[in-house]
């Protein structure tokens, strides 16, 4: 059984760990292949600040907050285990501040210790009349990316650094299942209306003294939201959320308004030394897509699943959709043995 | 109207307040500091700074919370501001965590910190010989930050600085109008104040950048609180004992408790170890005396004797001395103001 995974970001490469955890022993051989054009430091995961929070509200989509939850849990446990520290995770707590009160956002119960703002709280944040407390977990790109590539690497899972131009390029080379991890670019695979980038810019800067997130939310006006988020080494200064934008180049004008913005959350930040700018594009997507494709080549036909449109919540739901991209993969497993036992697959 | 002229001993976190609070409030007062130790030596220097107070025995409560209160909101402020960086105050939220079931769940503080509440049995579960604990969001002081600014502050008003070992108040009284006292442990030695005694305490500098809440348990001998340049982890409370030497034994037992605590301390890199003297006493002092010599009344004003509180109630003892001290040049006027 060879699989090929498209997309070496969080959703790639964790989906890789899952496919291997659940289904090494049961079958023999399965080669895992991971294709990607560009693999840690340089994905999308990388340049996120890594906290984990979905969006405020799920608009319906249980499954999403189902996963989300799934993924934190996930986290937690491996905070106490030895690799911790080499994952990336960590424990962070911090404000979400609204500019007029709001109903409970889904993530309050997979979070520790969500309270709501007492008003001695909200007096450090002007302009903000409501929020919450929370304590989250952190997640760094830039440490689990290459630590999730060891990982598979020691279990023999092989990776190509090239672009891959068609699903059905793949299948001809061999591959038995395609796994679509390929974010913010599916849409030169296979054209996908509802996927857009979202683009995002941010402010690395060395503000050692800050020990806690803050992130806004503008309940009536969408777009735009300041975050002020600190790393194991720096702080993510953020946000801008500007759909249909293709622009990797880091803009002065997005700077200045990032800038000013959380200098005003976060008055001791006009001291801090600046380090760097950065940007990249969220997936951006109505709902993830998150599902199974049989895609007819001529005579034959090839399975496709398909695991992206993680928008800003990527690292947040990682793991929820790994694993779940784990079990449609069972499924199709299920359908093929009959065919495993008349065919010579090796 | 004559300047009066102020001598503060020490220049601890609590000298410096003190003479901040005189030289500021008091137009009319020279302000000068005298000690042999200054920051990065002193006590103040090698404690983490994190703003946690006990109760003590003899002092109305009321005084106590005033003390704390004024501390507390006097360094958020410096923390919602441009300046924090500079003087090192920052907002530190964490875990006080208890193996039994304290007496006092809700302190006399728990109203002055910030979001105080019990912790959910989810954050319990991280520790499983911990049957209670209480979670809220205080203030970390950073005296290697916060003295330097201190004594900007001070110097900003015309307050001025002499390095000096103080050993006789009688020979100094004689130069200046008044004085505060705020010389921490060496009271013992300087106003022969036997209730004063040394609290011994051991910590060991750590290199765990991701580490942001700190963790206490509520007997006060393990702690991690992370810093701006480290994470701080403790810790001993060994009284009477005078010893300024780094004790491996106390800094295996230090590693061995929190990394009990915090697992991924084990991932940590050790970058150095300080050994601190507390001001202990039964209460701190806060009270004023008067020297008798040569037909003058030179009030003294004591500020001294916080033991592990010193950061913590620096503001507040410092303005009740402040009080003191200008309840005393009004009644009863030195005579070098006539």
């Amino acid at each position: 059984m060879r699989v090929c995974i498209i997309g070496a970001g969080v959703i790639g490469l964790s989906t890789a760990q899952s496919i291997y955890q659940h289904f090494h022993s049961r079958i023999s051989p399965l080669t895992i292949e991971v294709y990607a054009d560009v693999f840690t430091p340089l994905t999308t995961s990388d340049g996120a600040a890594g906290l984990w929070q979905p969006y405020l509200y799920d608009k319906g989509n249980v499954q999403e907050t189902k996963w989300n939850k799934e993924t934190f849990d996930y986290l937690l446990s491996c905070l106490s285990s030895p690799d911790s520290v080499k994952m990336g995770i960590f424990l962070q707590s911090g404000y979400n501040l609204c500019t007029e009160t709001a109903p409970d956002p889904s993530f309050k119960d997979a979070v520790l210790g969500f309270r709501q703002l007492t008003k001695r709280e909200l007096d450090m944040f002007p302009g903000y009349s409501f929020g919450w407390f929370n304590t989250a977990l952190m997640i760094e790109g830039k440490t689990y990316l290459p630590w999730l590539m060891d990982w598979l690497k020691q279990r023999n899972v092989n990776f190509h650094q090239r672009k891959i131009g068609s699903f059905k390029e793949l299948a001809d080379s061999g591959a038995d299942v395609i796994i679509n991890c390929s974010g913010v670019r599916s849409g030169d695979l296979q054209p996908d209306p509802e996927l857009q980038p979202a683009r995002g810019q941010i402010i690395k800067v060395d503000a050692p003294w800050i020990k806690h997130w803050i992130t806004t939310h503008n309940i009536s006006s969408k777009g735009d939201s300041a975050y002020i988020i600190p790393g194991s080494r720096l702080v993510t200064v953020g946000g801008v959320f500007q759909v249909g934008n293709w622009n990797l180049q880091n803009s002065s004008v997005d700077h200045k308004n990032i800038w000013e913005a959380a200098c005003k959350l976060e008055p001791s930040l006009q001291h801090a030394r600046i380090v760097e700018d950065w940007t990249g594009l969220r997936p951006a997507r109505s709902k993830v897509r998150l599902e199974r494709e049989t895609i007819r080549s001529g005579p034959t036909s090839f399975e496709v699943i398909h695991n992206y449109g993680h928008g800003g919540f990527g690292l947040t739901i990682h793991r929820g959709c790994a694993e779940e991209t784990a079990r449609l993969f069972g499924q199709i497993l299920e359908q093929k043995r009959p065919l495993a036992l008349s065919k010579s697959r090796l | 109207m004559k300047r009066v002229k102020v001598l503060v001993v020490g220049a601890g976190v609590v000298g410096l307040s003190t003479a901040v609070c005189v030289a500021e409030t008091l137009p009319y007062c020279s302000v000068t500091v005298i000690a042999e130790k200054f920051s990065p030596d002193t006590t103040g220097d090698g404690a983490a700074g994190i703003l946690l107070p006990k109760e003590f025995p003899d002092i109305p409560l009321e005084r106590q919370k005033r003390w704390f209160k004024e501390s507390f909101d006097h360094l958020l402020a410096i923390a919602d501001s441009p300046q924090a960086s500079d003087a090192g105050v920052y907002l530190s939220s964490g875990y006080h965590i208890f193996k039994d079931i304290p007496c006092d769940k809700k302190p006399f503080w728990s109203d002055f910190v910030l979001g105080f509440r019990y912790m959910t049995d989810r954050e319990m579960k991280r520790f499983p010989n911990y049957k209670f604990g209480q979670a809220f969001t205080t203030l970390k002081c950073e005296c290697l930050n916060y003295l330097p600014w201190l004594e900007k502050r001070l110097r900003a008003v015309g307050g001025q600085i002499i390095h000096e070992k103080v050993t006789d108040l009688q020979k100094l009284a004689l130069n200046y109008d008044a004085i505060m006292n705020c010389s921490g442990l060496s009271s013992r030695f300087l106003l022969k104040d036997e209730e004063v005694y040394p609290i011994r305490g051991q910590i060991l500098k750590v290199s765990a950048p991701w580490l942001k809440n700190f963790i206490r348990d509520g007997d006060g001998n393990t702690y991690i609180y992370p810093g701006i340049r480290y994470v701080s982890i403790g810790g001993t409370r060994q009284a009477d004992d005078w010893r300024l030497e780094v004790d491996k034994e106390d800094s295996k037992g230090i590693l061995e408790r929190c990394c009990r605590l915090e697992p991924s301390l084990r991932a940590a890199q050790v970058m150095g170890e300080w050994v601190g003297l507390r001001p202990g006493r039964a209460n701190p002092r806060v009270e004023r005396q008067y020297l008798h010599l040569q037909g003058r009344q030179v009030p003294v004003v004591h500020n001294y004797g916080h033991g592990g509180c010193g950061v913590t109630l620096s503001w507040g003892t410092a303005l009740d001395a402040l009080d003191l001290l200008r309840q005393s040049l009004f009644e009863k006027p030195p005579q070098a103001r006539l």
